[in-house]
């Protein structure tokens, strides 16, 4: 029998642990290896016709996406079969906690927040080096980083699912926009040190390109709807 | 409306005696002037006095829309005063001061300082935006949603966080229903553009199918509609017989987009409901399409009645007498127009 019939089939019995924005995750067991399923299913409230279209467009592009960020130095899941038309993708699965959890569990005491700043330097890094390597993650928010515990805190970045080649300022400076807009709505306290250090760790690999993402962020703020000082400029 | 569903909702402060609360509210932010009166407890709408402009060519250009709120406010008041036989039962009076558009968000506002210094009752500053969410939580009973706020300048995704809205996604340039309106302008099919309470896009879309290849852009929980306007007009341009396609095509991409933005912030908020407000949530196959989702995630669903989907007095109103409640008056020189007050900026103490 074909490994993904296989995987199909488990994925009808395994657990799903996660139902996202554009994929259902499932969790199983292959020959006693722990496992994740990302699979694309169509949405009852899309039309078919669209969804296959962006299922096989996404599906494609996050695979090859996630080889390029592993080759790069990133710590994402590694990748072990992607079958593009049936809008699957199986990887490893990463021991740890999603970084939202970490901090719903801390939250809101700055004391121990404090002492995850060296994380935040890290993700701020592991940003850089995707940005680095032509990629925008798309979704770059506090659920989709998974701090692995078991070892020195260290960030790997998961859900590539919205991911592109890109090296525009705008698409980077997005990418930042989103991971502390994520910070701001769930953990509004930790906003301003968290800030600092992911910028920190991001001008640390982003020497090149720092200053003009960081100029373009900025800009962004100013630029939403009814922002009232941008009238002042 | 029980008054216990409205305790648990609202944290409002005891007062002595059970005398109800009556706020007048103003609303003029961009086509209509509406005047509502609303007292609790228990929840009431006394008044729901309501004048919309309605364009014969184009779009809202702010002189003829003030002139015709100017010219309405007349009607407006008879109605109420018909209505409010006492005028010193009213305790304050409520105003929407933005966002919006400058020369309309005045006339409101004028008479807002008006009938405060004539009657000698305070004055209440109200987030045209947060009016939209309170008359959703209020009908709908929603202690804690996602919220998706769409109307014909606005599409934002919010929730509630420690004393303030909090916007976790928006569109990037225009609002969705901007969106649909310049396309049915450009194409000449509005105005007008409701027709028996149906956007003129989606009586086009019905005879329409999906067209490939259009641009979708959802950047995390954020989206971008200017370059499916393009393209929708490009595409028309080049093959002028497929007006019902890109109809179609146009609506599908926008809701879509919409709808997967607000997928990404229930994720990533972990909120368990979903409360559709604003002019645009009165749009059924919009709503059938948030029916769908919160089925196939098992969360709880409602969306604002089209009674005050669209922009009303009422609303501002009943967000006036929240903010009264707990002591939120300006004095009258401090009401000007705030065309671009961001509803992250307003302090909400009514929330648990």
């Amino acid at each position: 029998m074909d490994i993904l019939e296989v995987l199909a089939s488990h994925v009808l019995t395994g657990q799903q642990i996660a139902l996202g924005a554009e994929a259902a995750i499932y969790s199983v067991r292959y020959l006693g290896v722990p496992l994740v399923v990302k699979y694309r299913y169509p949405r009852r409230y899309m039309n078919p016709v669209l969804a296959e279209e962006l299922i096989n467009r996404r599906t494609r592009l996050e695979a090859k996406i996630m080889e390029k960020a592993a080759s790069n130095g990133v710590c994402v899941p590694r990748l072990l079969v992607a079958a593009i038309s049936k809008g699957m993708l199986v990887m490893e699965k990463l021991e740890g906690t999603r970084l939202d959890n970490v901090l719903s569990s801390i939250y809101p005491s700055l004391e121990k927040a404090y002492n995850l700043s060296s994380l935040f330097v890290k993700i701020g890094k592991s940003l850089a080096l995707l940005h680095k390597a032509n990629i925008v993650h798309g979704d770059f928010t506090v659920s989709n980083v998974i701090v692995d515990s078991s070892d020195r805190n260290f960030p790997c970045i998961i859900d590539f699912g919205l991911s592109r080649f890109s090296g525009d300022v705008e698409d980077r400076a997005m990418d930042l926009r989103v991971f502390l807009k994520s910070i701001e709505s769930s953990f509004p306290r930790y906003l301003g040190f968290i800030n600092k250090a992911v910028l920190e760790g991001y001008s640390i690999i982003a020497s090149s390109f720092y200053k003009e993402v960081v100029a373009r962020l900025k800009d962004m703020e100013l630029r939403g709807r009814y922002v009232e000082e941008r009238r002042k400029n | 409306m029980e008054n216990a569903d409205i305790q648990n909702l609202y944290n409002l402060p005891q007062r002595r005696g059970s005398e109800p609360i009556t706020v007048l509210g103003i609303e003029s932010t961009a086509h209509t002037l509406g005047v509502g009166v609303v007292s609790y407890p228990p929840f009431k709408v006394l008044v729901d006095a309501r004048f919309k402009y309605n364009p014969i060519k184009g779009g809202l250009h702010p002189r003829l829309v003030t002139e015709f709120m100017v010219s309405s406010v007349d009607k407006a008041l008879k109605e109420v005063f018909s209505e409010i036989s006492d005028p010193s039962a009213i305790d304050g009076i409520a105003v929407a001061l933005g966002p919006g558009i400058g020369p309309q968000l005045r006339v409101g506002i004028t008479l807002a300082r008006a009938l405060s210094l004539s009657l000698r009752k305070p004055l209440i500053p109200v987030n045209h935006a947060v009016a939209h969410i309170e008359i959703g939580r209020l009908e709908c009973k929603l202690q804690d949603p996602l919220i998706v706020y769409i109307s014909g300048g606005n599409t934002q995704l919010i929730v509630y966080k420690e004393g303030k809205y909090r916007v976790v996604g928006e569109t990037l340039d225009i609002a969705l229903g901007n969106l649909l309106d310049t396309f049915a302008r450009e194409t000449g099919i509005s105005p007008p553009y409701i027709v028996n309470g149906k956007h003129a896009i989606d009586i086009c879309a019905e005879k329409g199918s999906f067209i490939k290849g259009f641009p979708y852009t959802v950047k995390g929980q954020d989206i971008s509609y200017s370059g499916l306007l393009t393209a929708s007009l490009s595409h028309l341009k080049n093959s002028p017989g497929s007006l019902y396609d890109v109809c179609y095509t146009l609506r599908e991409i926008a809701f879509t987009e919409l709808l997967e933005a607000t997928e990404r912030a229930l994720s990533s908020t972990g909120k368990e409901s979903l409360l559709m407000v604003g002019g645009v949530a009165a749009n059924d196959y919009l709503h059938n399409k948030y029916k769908a989702l919160s089925e196939e995630r098992g969360i709880k669903y409602c969306r604002v009645s089209k009674k005050y989907a669209g922009d009303n007095g009422v609303m501002i109103a009943w967000t006036g007498l929240l903010g009264l409640a707990h002591g939120v008056t300006i004095p009258v020189e401090a009401a000007v127009a705030r065309q671009r007050w961001r509803i992250t900026e307003v302090d909400i103490p009514w929330i648990y």
